[in-house]
Parts: C-alpha cells; structure tokens; sequence
C-alpha cells in the first residue's frame, strides 16, 4: 500500500512553508479559531476604543443588574434603525428585600457608533474619547450587566482580555526562550549539562504545578505595584512551563543529530553553525510553534485559577481570573449568572488556542501523515 | 494436477483515494497461479505487487477499495470459490486468512508485536486455526521454530522480538506463516530488508519449506536475481498493469515486453565480459513509458501473455 | 525486575532530596519570619516580649543558626515526621495535615480511575472510528472539557447537584456525619459526596488522555505488526486489543506520572471551590497568612505523593513493555 499518490506539479515545488499553510488552511475549524483570535488580540489591544465605559468607573442606578437586550422593535411595535436599549427600572422585592431589574420602556437608549464618549488615555499616550459603540451622555448600556458596585462587565471582560491574553503570550514567548535555551544546550551539549537540565526538569515536573504556583506567588512581595505582579507572576508561569519544551527540544535535537540529512551535511563539511541553524532548527520550527500555541491555554487558566483564589492578580488589575474572583460561590449561578461571563471568554480563546494548535501540529509535518 | 491453477485472478481493480482525487492502483489484471509452483510477481515500487498480495489476503482497508473482478481460489481440485465475493468479517475470511493463505512481510524488525513473546505469536496462529490445546499448540510452535532453524526453540519461545536478530525474526515471521501449513504463501518482499547473505539463507529455507509441505509461493520482489533463484512462473507489472507473464525461462531468457527487455538490461552483471558498457542502462533508456500505453493483455499460449499489440508480436507467437 | 526496582528507588533519593531544597528556599522567601509574625500577634495582645524571650524563641526555631544549618534542621525533622509548627493555628503540622492528605489521596485516586474508565473505552473507541460522529463528538467535548477552569465546572456541578439533587454538594460529608465515626452509614455518605470533585477533577485530564490514546492507537494501528496479525487470521475486537491497545497503553501508563500532579493541582483549587477538607484549602489559608511551615509541609508531601506515583507509573510501566526492563 505503499503507492505513491500522483501530486500534481504546484504541489511538488511548493516551499515547506507553503505546504505546511496549505495545508492548515484545509483545517476549517482551525483556520476559523485563528481569525477568533486575531479579532479578539485586536479587540483587547485597542480595548479603551472597543470598551465603552473605564473598567472601574461605577453606575450607582445599576448595582448587580442584568444583561441589557438590544432592542430594533420598541414597546409599541415600532422598528428603529438604531437599535436601543432600555434604562433599568428597580424594584425591590417586598418579600425577598432582593433588587430586581426590569427594563422601563419610557427610557429607550440608541446605540451610538463610532461616537464620543468617556474620555480614555489610549495606552498612556494621549486622550481621547472615541468609541465603537456608546450611549448618550445621562444614559447607560450593559450589554453584559454589571457588577457589585455597578461596574460595566461588558468593557470589564474586554480590559480583562488585555491583561489575561496578553501574559499568556509573553509568558509564552519567556517559556519559549527558557525552553529552548535549557533544551538545546542539554541537546547539543549532552554530558553532563544534559543529566542537569534533565534532573533539573525531573525535579520541577514532580512538584505538583498549582501548589507549586500557589506557594511561589504567595511569596510575591505584596508592595509590588500591579504592573511587577503582572511580570512576577508571568515569570512564575513560564519558570514551570519551561520543562516540557525544553525536553521536546532536546529530544529534538539528539534525534535529528542521527537523522541522514544532518550527518549527509555534516559529511560535506558544513560548519556546526551551519548546520544547527540551516538544517536542524528549520526542520523542527514548526514543532516548537505548535508546542508554544499549545501552552498559551495553559497560561491563561493558570493565571485565571490563581487569580480565583486571590493569590494571582489582584484588584485594581483586571483580569478574567479577579473577574472570575466574584464568583466563588454557586449562588452566584441562581442570583447573577451574568458574572460568569468572563469565563465563556476563557473556554472561547482556550479552546481556539488548541484548535490552532492541533490544526498547526497537522500541518506541521508537510510530507508525511495520513490524514 | 499442475495445470489446473490454485488461484486463478481476473480483471482484479483496485483504487485508493486520498483527496486529491482517485487513484486507480491496479487495472484489469488476470495471471493464473500454478498449484505447487512459485509465481514471482516483479516491479518497481508503486506497481502494484503489494495490492495484488493484499488483495488476494482480502488485506486492503480504507482508503482503498477493490473495485472489480475475482479472484478464485480452489483449495481442492473440486472446489472453489472467488475470496472477493466472501463476506466481510465472516469466518471463511477469517479461516482464509493465516489459515489457507499465509502471508510474509517484508519488515521482519517491525512485523513483530514489540510486547508479546515469539511463543505467544507462534502460538497464536495455530490457536486460532486448529483446534488444539495449549501444549499441543505449544509443542508444534516448539517444532517449526527448530524447522526453520532456530536452536533452543523451547528457551526462545519466551523471548521478545527485540531480543532477536533481523535474520533470525524474519525466520519466527516464516515460522508463524507456515505453521497451519497453508496452501499458498504469500512473500511479500520477505529479503529485502535483509543483508545478502542472510537472504540466500532465507530463500533456500523458503524453497525448502514449500517442497517440505507442498505449498504454492506468490513471491512478491523487485529484483530478477531473486526471481531467477526461487521462480516457476513470472508475473512483470507495472504501475498496475499486467506487462507480461510466462514461465521464469520465457520471461527471461525471451522477454517480448520492451519494459521486461529494459528491466533486464538494467541488471549489472549480465553483460558479458567482451560487451561491458561504461554505464548500465536504466530501464528508460530502452522503455518509452507511453509507448504501449494500456495496451490489453494477450494470452499467447499457456500462461503465457504479454501486453502488446498484435503487430508488435513476433509472428511466430501470434495467437 | 528487583534490580530495575533498586535503582528507581535510588534514583528517587537525590530528586526529593532537590525538592525539599526548593521547598525549603519557598519558605524562607516571603519577607519576616515566624518571630516577627509570633512579636506582631503578642504586640497585638498588648504583651511585650523581652530579650531573652526572642532568644529562645530563636533558639526554638533554629533561627539563630545559619540558613543550610536551619535547612539541615528541617529536613531531619521532617523526615524523622515532625513537620514542625503552624503559628495560625498553633498546633504542631503533623496534628493538623494527616488526615487532609489522606482524603487528597482519596479523591485523587477516585479521579485517577473515573479518568480510565472514561478516556480508555472513548480513546479505542475514537481511533477504531476515526473521523466518524461518535469522534468528532468527542472531540468537542473533550475540548470543552479541556479548556474549562475546574473551578467553574466545580460551580456548575453544585448549581445542578443542589437544583436536580437536593443535596448539599459542598464538603465530603453531610453536615450530621461529618464528625460521626467511621461507620457504613459515613461511608455511604462519603460516596455520595464524592462524585461531584471526581468528575471536576476528572475531566480535564480525561480530555487530554482521550487524545494522547487515540493519537497513540493510530500510530500503532498502521504499523507492520498489525497487518501480520490481521494476515494471521485474528479478529478486529482481538486484534485491537490485544495488540495496539497494548502497546499504546505503555505511553499510557507514563501518563499516571504527569496525571498525579495535575490531579493533586485540580485537587487543590476544587476543594476550595467545593470546601472539602483536603489539602488545598488549608494550604492556601497558610500561603495567605504566611505560614509557611505548614505550606511548605504540604507542598514537600504533596511532591513525596507525586514521587512515588511516578515511581509505581514507572514500575508498572517496566511489567507492561518487557524493552524497558533490559535497557
């Protein structure tokens, strides 16, 4: 069953590079969770444009109150090209003392685009006070209902993105950097480098990772400013994620070290240089990419979980995982269902990070594979 | 007796689609197997040696799919019956397969369960064809092992493949085939992955064993050095198609097919001394690939045909 | 075998030996130390404390030694099974942690087998039928198993265990039982509360194993071995299962070594969810108030738990694939 497929000629002469997104781009599912993930990495990157409210700025009419539906028909049956929102009424329940909201369809609200409203300072640079989508001043929107204190969960999920999709690149890119470094030289190298980067792996790999996070960043001096949180924590995560890419690495490296093209290379006598980095590290590139797109989703459930229990990051830094802190009990579920929202926001980009991943780790090897 | 063929094989079609589209891989073809002869079916990679094999062993998984034609195997001089119209996952495949037809592979490194003992693959064979208990099954194992020459057998029994040699596995492979004394065996390249002299060793036991229990060969090779030594008969494919067949003297010392002509020549060593040629031919340098292009099979006498047209058939052979 | 079993432990000697050094420097990292927290609560009570009572507080603590000193200290009393004293609760460890790791051990091992149970019989099953629906729906869920924080499954558990069930979900046992003895009646109730984290826990590492078995069945299903096999007669439910399935299952029972320390992580932030008396809960109130003897104890336990799992992965690993006893 060895019979060669007839490829046509296009196919024959394609650059690796070419076949390997050829052959992504057949992964339908793959290719759609890397757009998700462009828009979403666009979206938080310029979070103060697309959020319409400052993550901690307060609506004191709007204390736990529900998701606003957005509206094109009114009460009374009329169609709006604008589509509205309603202001909240609030009741209290006499017998409960529980607030209810309900929408009061005497305040209609329409949705401005590409409008003015709350002044931001864009990335600390310069102010200014253009939205995507906003409401007139006086009145408010809610698309995802806010918090205890009236805080707009909405442009909360949105700024919490930043934080929490931000530190799993580069918490990414350091394990990256550890990974490969420690991995190669205990590839290349062998002897005993090898038996200490490997020891030091095994060591690493038989503390168990969340307590071992928990105690390590429990151990965060607590002074630190939000932003050395961020980057402690970061380095926390990459310092045990390291392990595991850099035994790929080195796996890598001693196998290609027999592989025939390799020693063909190095029987014509190209340099040790040469070698590495035109014929080894080319060949297995791609494999690393799709180990790192494979460690992002770590990263953020790992921030998200820390965060949870209060020892990640903490207020006034938002995140999905201090988000998530405000439900910690499940009579958040019957009360205010709409708190978990940002974790819908984690299981998406998770979930599209390891469908670019697997669709990645396919097309990785351009030749071979059955699929 | 002998010419009344064991495996008669017509019109067989196989295609594997992969999603670049169809691929048909075998066209029409139609040979006869000779009961206790050895047929040798040569080509090059990608000619369709191995479908035929996997065919004939109703071996062919997703994505192929034999698309047409029969294959009539007659087990005995009175019966017979055509292995692709057997049901899939009935128990006369089951029986066919290991029980009948035996099969041996090329990779003996890897044809072997890494995590089983040889014993308990031996064993598993004669277990699931013969009604025989364990010791039984345990003594006939013991007794092939030592006939395809492996010492100890007993102590050998209990050890794992890795702990044997290339050679030495490809003997256990033989053993396992033969075991149920099947009445055709199927070597599907069974020295190619050996060293020389391991594969003269091999082959002789190969010959040897089917005079031992009369068994009809389909020897599977791309190498007519090979063919020389072990074949009756000779099927020459290529890429899926029927080129020629004859007996191995007619085939070789004879070949009509300007394909078969090319394959010789480009064997070194055949040359005579006076005429050495500074480099060997390849087969391209005397075969144009789409000169005879699906040309049908003719059968100019008995199991002898070749794919020609009439013309190009010497006159005195013309049907 | 015996011999393969020697050196492994051996080799196990010099890693906790590595682990506890790391512990060790864990706890001595957060600024201040047991006296300045002991000062600060007697402060607190408006007591004084003199000179020579910081000596011998000192002194008790081997704070007046050097670090390798205070670390040698330590470690010869942990192994020797005193784990030393938690100032938040002013009880020795030892009194405080047995009983947590014993139901850490308890749901970690449920989770382990709910994890078999279900990846086992779905990875065959995935890769006899690749890229069928029974696949593509696994897949799906395996996805959403993976990518969900514990913690929030954990929540959504408890919202439908108490709307469907009626039952309290949090803890290990109802209320009335919990200080109860032993008795048929408590284990019962143990069971009944137990299902809930072994799911939780379960699931993402069911996810990730469905996947390792499938990708692990496919790799062997197309080898040379399973083609002689099919060419010897053996039928497809043997075939699958007594040969790639057992050679696919060697990389599978490695995967008990990285299972157990990310089933003891899930362990820890469940039970904080679900409030069950297992290790991570107390281990986290310690880590926020700084009471790293206990912290520490734990984690050192946890790592000794994991250790030793690796090692019977390992063990059962060598009786599994006969190569690895040879190398």
């Amino acid at each position: 069953m060895s019979e060669a497929a007839a490829i046509p000629a296009e196919l024959a002469e394609a650059s690796s590079a070419r076949l390997t997104w050829l052959r992504f781009k057949r992964h339908r599912l793959a290719l759609w969770a890397a757009g998700f993930l462009l828009v979403s990495y666009i979206v938080v990157g310029l979070c103060e444009f697309f959020a319409p409210y400052d993550p901690n700025w307060r609506n004191p009419r709007a204390i736990f109150a529900p998701p606003q539906e957005i509206h094109f028909f009114d009460h009374e049956g009329n169609f709006h090209l604008r589509p509205f929102v309603y202001g909240y009424e609030l009741n209290i329940n006499p017998e409960t003392w529980v607030r209810e909201y309900t929408e009061d369809p005497s305040r209609r609200y329409p949705l401005k685009f590409f409008s003015v409203g709350q002044e931001y300072e864009f990335w600390n640079l310069f102010n200014a006070n253009l939205h995507l989508v906003t409401v007139e001043d006086g009145q408010y929107m809610h698309l995802f209902g806010t918090d205890a204190l009236g805080r707009d969960i909405f442009s909360r999920v949105i700024y919490g993105g930043r934080v929490s999709m931000s530190l799993g690149l580069i918490g990414v890119v350091l394990t990256l950097f550890l990974g490969i470094l420690f991995g190669g030289l205990a590839g290349y190298l062998g002897g005993w480098v090898d038996s200490l980067v490997q020891r030091a792996i095994e060591v690493i790999q038989s503390i168990p990772t969340l307590p071992l996070w928990m105690a390590m960043s429990a151990a965060l001096p607590p002074h630190w400013s939000p932003i050395g949180i961020y980057f402690g924590l970061t380095v926390i995560l990459s310092f045990i994620m390291w392990t595991g890419l850099a035994r790929e690495v080195r796996g890598r490296f001693l196998a290609m070290r027999k592989e025939d093209f390799v020693v063909a290379a190095r029987l014509l006598g190209a340099s040790q240089m040469r070698i590495i980095f035109k014929h080894m590290l080319p060949s297995f590139t791609s494999h690393i990419i799709t180990i790192a797109t494979l460690a992002i989703p770590g990263m953020i459930l790992a921030e998200t979980a820390l965060s949870f229990l209060g020892i990640g990051l903490r207020p006034p830094v938002v995140s999905w995982g201090v988000l998530l802190q405000q439900a910690q009990n499940y009579q958040v579920i019957v009360l205010t269902p709409w708190l978990l929202i940002p974790g819908l926001f984690v299981i998406l980009v998770v979930i599209a990070f390891n469908l670019v991943g697997d669709g990645m780790r396919d097309a990785a090897d351009p030749y071979g594979g059955r699929h | 007796m002998s010419n009344l063929p064991i495996l008669s094989i017509r019109k067989l079609s196989v295609e594997f689609s992969s999603e670049l589209g169809v691929n048909p891989v075998l066209h029409d073809i139609s040979f006869d197997m000779m009961r206790s002869r050895t047929t040798a079916i040569v080509g090059e990679s990608g000619s369709g040696k191995s479908v035929t094999a996997n065919a004939t062993m109703r071996l062919i998984r997703s994505p192929g799919k034999i698309t047409g034609g029969e294959i009539v195997f007659s087990p005995t001089a009175g019966t017979s019956f055509d292995i692709l119209k057997l049901q899939e996952g009935s128990d006369e495949i089951y029986d066919l397969r290991g029980g009948k037809i035996a099969m041996i592979f090329q990779e003996p490194m890897t044809a072997l369960s890494p995590v089983h003992t040889i014993g308990n693959q031996v064993m598993e064979a004669i277990l699931i064809h013969q009604k025989v208990s364990k010791t039984e099954a345990f003594q006939r194992a013991c007794e092939m092992l030592q006939r395809v020459g492996i010492t100890q057998a007993e102590m050998r029994m209990n050890q794992y493949p890795f702990e044997f040699s290339g050679g030495m596995r490809q003997r256990v492979v033989i053993a396992m085939a033969l075991v149920c004394q099947p009445q055709i065996l199927i070597c599907d390249e069974p020295t190619t992955a050996l060293d020389v002299t391991v594969q003269a060793e091999i082959l002789s036991l190969i010959n040897e064993l089917k005079h031992a229990i009369d068994t009809t060969v389909m020897f599977i090779t791309h190498d007519l050095g090979v063919v020389a030594q072990v074949a009756d008969d000779v099927v020459v494919m290529h890429r899926g198609r029927i080129l020629e067949t004859g007996t191995v003297r007619q085939v070789l010392k004879s070949p009509l097919h300007p394909y078969t002509q090319g394959l010789l020549a480009a064997m070194p060593g055949r040359a005579e001394a006076g005429q050495r040629k500074a480099r060997l031919q390849t087969v391209s340098d005397v075969y144009d690939e789409n000169e005879f292009a699906a040309c049908p099979l003719v059968a100019i006498g008995d199991n002898r045909q070749v794919a020609l047209p009439i013309d190009a058939i010497p006159s005195e052979l013309r049907p | 075998m015996a011999n393969y079993i020697i050196r492994r432990l051996l080799t196990m000697i010099p890693t906790l030996l590595v682990i506890s050094l790391v512990v060790f420097i864990l706890i001595q990292l957060p600024p201040g130390d047991i006296i300045t927290s002991t000062l600060e609560s007697m402060r607190q009570q408006g007591m004084e404390a003199s000179d020579e009572q910081i000596e011998a507080l000192k002194a008790q603590y081997n704070l007046d030694k050097s670090m390798p000193m205070q670390y040698l200290h330590w470690l010869f009393n942990f192994v020797q099974g005193d784990m030393g004293y938690s100032i938040k609760y002013q009880q020795p460890v030892n009194t405080l942690i047995w009983e947590r790791m014993g139901y850490t051990v308890i749901i970690a091992i449920a989770s382990l087998l709910f994890t078999w149970a279900l990846s086992i019989p779905i990875g065959i099953y995935s890769a006899v039928r690749q890229y069928g629906w029974g696949d593509y729906f696994f897949t799906i869920v395996g996805l959403l198993g993976l990518a969900t924080p514990n913690f929030l499954l954990a929540l959504v558990l408890m919202y439908f265990g108490y709307t469907w069930f009626g039952v309290s979900v949090g803890g290990l046992f109802s209320p009335e039982l919990a200080e109860a003895p032993w008795s048929w009646e408590k284990f019962v109730d143990l069971l009944a509360h137990l299902w809930i984290p072994m799911i939780v826990i379960g699931t993402a590492g069911t996810a990730s194993i469905i996947r390792i078995l499938r990708a692990n069945l496919l790799d062997e299903l197309s080898k040379p071995y399973v083609t002689t096999a099919r060419a010897k007669g053996v039928r497809p439910i043997k075939l699958v299962f007594k040969y790639p399935v057992r050679v696919a299952i060697s990389p599978f029972i490695s995967t008990i070594g990285w299972l157990l320390p990310s089933l003891i992580s899930a362990d820890a932030i469940v039970s904080i969810v679900l409030n069950l008396p297992t290790t991570g809960p107390l281990m986290l109130q310690a880590l926020l108030s700084q009471d790293m003897y206990l912290a520490g104890s734990f984690l050192m336990l946890l790592s000794i738990l994991t250790v030793v799992g690796m090692l019977l992965s390992d063990i059962l690993l060598a009786i599994v694939d006969p190569r690895i006893r040879y190398e």
